[in-house]
């Protein structure tokens, strides 16, 4: 039975080592043919609510808009955390700036996920991820 | 196989049937007797009569256990910590460079230290000619603005934001380099007929785009002019 265990926490510990590798890999293999630049941010207020703010800037004449998604996550147990709250958001501009909040209901720590995905005539989709967490 | 390659095969049979003739005669299978110690074939004789236990494995599995246990902990925070490790430090802010983007974030000591949300306003108060008031955005948190001056073809958009966030500048393909304008350090990026100019104080960031119509006078005038919003 411990032997049991034993493998299977093995296990688990080798598989989050191996996500963490893709996260990170994921970073940097980006493409960006349609971003000029952009900017996100994301914080807890003291009343609990979760703030956060997305912006891109396109290039003229090549970005044709965006498909924002914004995930807010409550941590459960070590490397799990349960999905609290999902977004997508669709923009039809070549730069976009705007805000996102959510009233939290309990205290602890979150993880924000913002991914965008920018169209344009540059080349296919760019695809950036933010992420962030911090503590209510 | 050719007649010489026969020969030497044979040669080397026989070669080997005497080596082993040889070792045989130098040592007689009969003539090897193995004495064991007394100590031994006690403790042998023990052994058979069921007096020792069989050697515990347990201890020496829960050390493998936990050397496994470390390993994959190592594993994990070591592989965590290899690219985010590889940053570029400059004046205030920090950066990732990446392959395609440039990744523009702060430490935790100087976002504590900045406002949450915007308290000052700023505004470029000098364009050069041709260029007009468009548009000025704040959005409902204060925590970013942006103002767009324009002229009949192109477009300045001057942005500020606060500490706690993170900036992407795009790296494929541009020319990404630090600059100095007056005393203050920025990091720059040219493509597609446009120039960003990123740079901060304690307080916020700021973020330029200009065509590459402005000429580096121009450039380093409109950022001298910042000046609070009225």
């Amino acid at each position: 039975m411990k032997r049991k265990l034993c493998l299977i926490f093995s296990c688990i510990f080798i598989l989050a080592a191996i996500f963490s590798a893709t996260v990170f890999a994921n970073d940097i293999s980006l493409c960006n043919n349609n971003t000029m630049s952009n900017f996100t941010s994301f914080y807890i207020t003291d009343t609990g609510e979760a703030r956060v703010t997305y912006e891109y800037d396109g290039y003229p004449g090549i970005t044709t808009g965006a498909v924002i998604t914004i995930v807010i996550e409550k941590r459960n147990f070590l490397f799990f955390w349960d999905e609290v709250v999902t977004e997508y958001l669709a923009f039809p501009d070549e730069s976009y700036i705007g805000t996102y909040g959510y009233q939290l209901s309990s205290k602890g720590t979150y993880r924000c996920t913002v991914t965008y995905r920018i169209g344009g005539t540059g080349g296919p989709d760019d695809v950036l991820t933010f992420e962030d967490t911090d503590t209510y | 196989m050719t007649e010489k390659e026969e020969s030497g095969r044979k040669k080397l049979i026989n070669a080997l049937k005497e080596y082993e003739l040889s070792f045989e005669e130098k040592y007689p299978p009969e003539d090897i007797e193995i004495e064991f110690s007394e100590q031994y074939n006690k403790y042998m004789e023990n052994l058979l009569a069921g007096k020792i236990p069989a050697p515990k494995k347990r201890k020496n599995r829960f050390c493998k256990r936990i050397a496994a246990c470390a390993a994959a902990v190592l594993l994990v925070f070591g592989g965590s910590m290899t690219v985010k490790a590889f940053r570029e430090p400059v004046t205030e802010f920090f950066t990732n460079v990446y392959e395609k983007i440039i990744e523009i974030f702060f430490q935790d000591d100087d976002i504590t230290k900045s406002p949450s949300e915007i308290e000052t306003v700023y505004t470029l108060g000098y364009v050069p000619e041709g260029y007009e008031f468009e548009s000025f955005e704040i959005n409902n948190y204060r925590t970013m603005t942006k103002i767009i001056f324009t002229n009949s073809e192109n477009k300045i958009v001057f942005s500020q934001s606060i500490i706690n966030g993170k900036s992407w500048l795009d790296n494929e393909n541009t020319d990404y380099q630090y600059r100095y304008i007056g005393n203050i350090e920025m990091a720059t990026i040219e493509k597609n007929n446009k120039i960003t100019l990123f740079w901060n104080s304690d307080k916020y960031t700021f973020k330029l785009i200009v065509g590459i119509e402005i000429s580096e006078e121009d450039l380093a005038i409109i950022v001298s002019s910042i000046t609070e919003k009225d």
